[in-house]
């Protein structure tokens, strides 16, 4: 009897939380762009250091991805899994990549004699190590929405959860929905603008319009930027490629010739620049 | 010998009692529900079926939990007698200190398994209902060495309370143990990193501090690794259960020398 305000308190509370879990379940139906309103919030509350929280869930999500390995030490001499047992021949090349790197590691790094590392191998290194594939990776998308809501501008958790939503979970529209949100959210992100160009390019959400539209604004947003990191980098060839495909498709020349002195600007010797004086060429030359 | 089981049995029965005529684990579990039910409804971005945060999330709140519980009854088991003075009628009785230390112990320590079980068997109604595995050897591994991990907290609360006084020790204490729980085995890269006095410090910690970490078997429960290896599994109790017997022999130590 003594204990039924604590019960009752209890189913109160379960009662309540239930509540608003199911409004922000309903919120989110109706699409809101996830991060808006807890950014917000989150902002007052941690300033700065959200963006140190994100960057942890983000990197939680990498742990989860190699099946809960969070120290990649403990990976030595471990036995390789893909999926349910099959073995991915790329994965095995990271592996194989990543013992050397620590092997290296090793050789340099001497922290002494260490009396329990045999333990905490034991308790923490798994006897296999597994990706997480397919249906599964669902399980990657909780880190990267508390990424996404902890700091909206963490351009590496929306292109990851696109990623997986695209690659893994082959769910288009889930990945342009992502890829939407993250571009409203992020409007001067080259990354992202690529990204929502590549959810468009999806065969059943296919919009070659609006994927060339995207794919026109990050290589627009290159412009005026002095330096690029490696996925900007990256992210800027990858759309000035597909321009410069439909380009030639069109036989647009003006445009190929405009994306080549882009291409030109940002890396002289990349193979896509190549790529794209080769296709000018041949446009040239062809009757 | 059977009177002295006895008078452990009464002493063990009394610190049950106390434990749950408390409404500690009744606010324990209200914040449970508060912070895991919104969780298991979640569905971010739309997708369902994720399982395995909120088994990580559950899991951390079983840790949290279960240091709270056993820090709280270590540390009360005995500053609360002195304070009182009714650690008088206790010795009047034909008991020790060494049997009234090792009863009030394992009433302790009892005690905290309870609560323990309690979450722990929360948490696999609650796997098994979505899909997971339920009673495993995994489960019972990991339940088995976080009860060590529950004896030692208890261990250290007590030590500690015949060394500090009631706040400064349950504070002390709830640093320290979280602290090995996530950066134990970080020390020697910390050490590593570390010049002079400092340096020296992590590498004594890590040699010395009591291994939280060792007992963490959450991310082989959530992502299915399977149980550990029995030498390993023997290793890490065994190491759990001799720290918890050196910090009682110092509480015995330190109890012999207390004047009354």
């Amino acid at each position: 009897m003594r204990r039924l305000p604590a019960i009752c308190g209890a189913a109160g509370a379960a009662a309540a939380a239930a509540l608003c879990a199911g409004l922000l379940a309903r919120a989110d139906a109706a699409r809101r762009p996830q991060g808006l309103e807890g950014g917000d919030l989150l902002a007052v509350l941690l300033g700065d250091a959200r963006k140190d929280l994100a960057g942890a869930m983000v990197r939680e999500a990498d742990s989860y991805f190699h099946g809960g390995v969070s120290d990649m030490h403990d990976l030595h001499h471990h036995h390789h899994e893909h999926g349910e047992g099959e073995t991915c021949e790329e994965c095995e090349k990271e592996h194989d990549r990543d013992e050397h790197e620590h092997e290296d590691e090793d050789d340099h790094e001497s922290h002494g004699p260490d009396p329990w590392r045999w333990i905490n191998a034991g308790i923490r290194a798994p006897e296999v190590h597994r990706h997480l594939d397919g249906e599964r990776s669902v399980e990657l998308m909780p880190w990267f929405w508390a990424a996404a809501r902890a700091d909206p501008h963490n351009v590496e958790a929306w292109g990851s959860a696109f990623h997986v939503a695209l690659r893994m979970l082959k769910d288009e529209e889930l990945a342009l929905r992502i890829a939407e949100e993250g571009r409203h959210l992020n409007p001067s992100s080259i990354e992202l603008a690529d990204t929502l160009g590549q959810a468009y390019r999806a065969e059943a959400v296919r919009d070659d319009a609006k994927a060339e539209e995207a794919f026109r604004a990050a290589v627009e947003l290159v412009r005026g930027r002095e330096a690029l990191n490696e996925g900007e980098y990256v992210a800027f060839f990858d759309a000035l490629s597909h321009l410069a495909e439909s380009a030639r498709e069109r036989g647009d020349s003006p445009a190929l010739s405009a994306l080549l002195e882009a291409a030109r600007r940002v890396a002289p010797d990349h193979p896509t620049v190549l790529f794209v004086a080769r296709e000018l060429d041949a446009l040239r030359a062809a009757p | 010998m059977r009177r002295r089981l006895r008078r452990i049995g009464a002493l063990v029965r009394l610190s049950l009692l106390e434990l749950w005529r408390r409404n500690d684990l009744f606010a324990l579990l209200v914040l449970a529900l508060a912070l895991l039910v919104p969780l298991s409804l979640a569905r971010p971005f739309g997708t369902a079926g994720a399982t395995r945060f909120y088994d990580d999330a559950a899991l951390l709140l079983v840790w949290g939990y279960s240091i709270f519980v056993s820090l709280g009854v270590g540390a009360r088991l005995f500053p609360g007698e002195f304070a009182s003075r009714s650690i008088y009628p206790l010795l009047a009785k034909p008991v020790s200190r060494g049997e009234l230390l090792a009863g009030k112990y394992v009433g302790g320590v009892v005690a905290a398994w309870s609560a323990l079980a309690f979450f722990y068997a929360l948490w696999a109604v609650s796997s098994a209902l979505r899909g997971g595995d339920g009673l495993s050897l995994c489960l019972l591994q990991a339940f088995a060495l976080h009860a060590v991990f529950s004896a030692l907290v208890v261990a250290a609360a007590v030590a500690g309370s015949f060394l500090l006084t009631p706040s400064a020790n349950a504070t002390l204490l709830a640093i320290l143990f979280p602290a090995m729980l996530f950066f134990g085995r970080r020390l020697p890269e910390f050490a590593e990193g570390a010049r002079g006095p400092v340096r020296l410090l992590a590498r004594a910690a890590y040699w010395i501090a009591p291994h939280a970490e060792f007992f963490d078997m959450r991310q082989r429960l959530v992502h299915g690794w399977g149980g550990v290896d029995p030498a390993v599994f023997l290793a890490a109790a065994g190491y759990g259960i001799a720290y918890a017997l050196l910090l009682l022999l110092l509480a015995r130590f330190l109890f012999e020398r207390k004047s009354l």
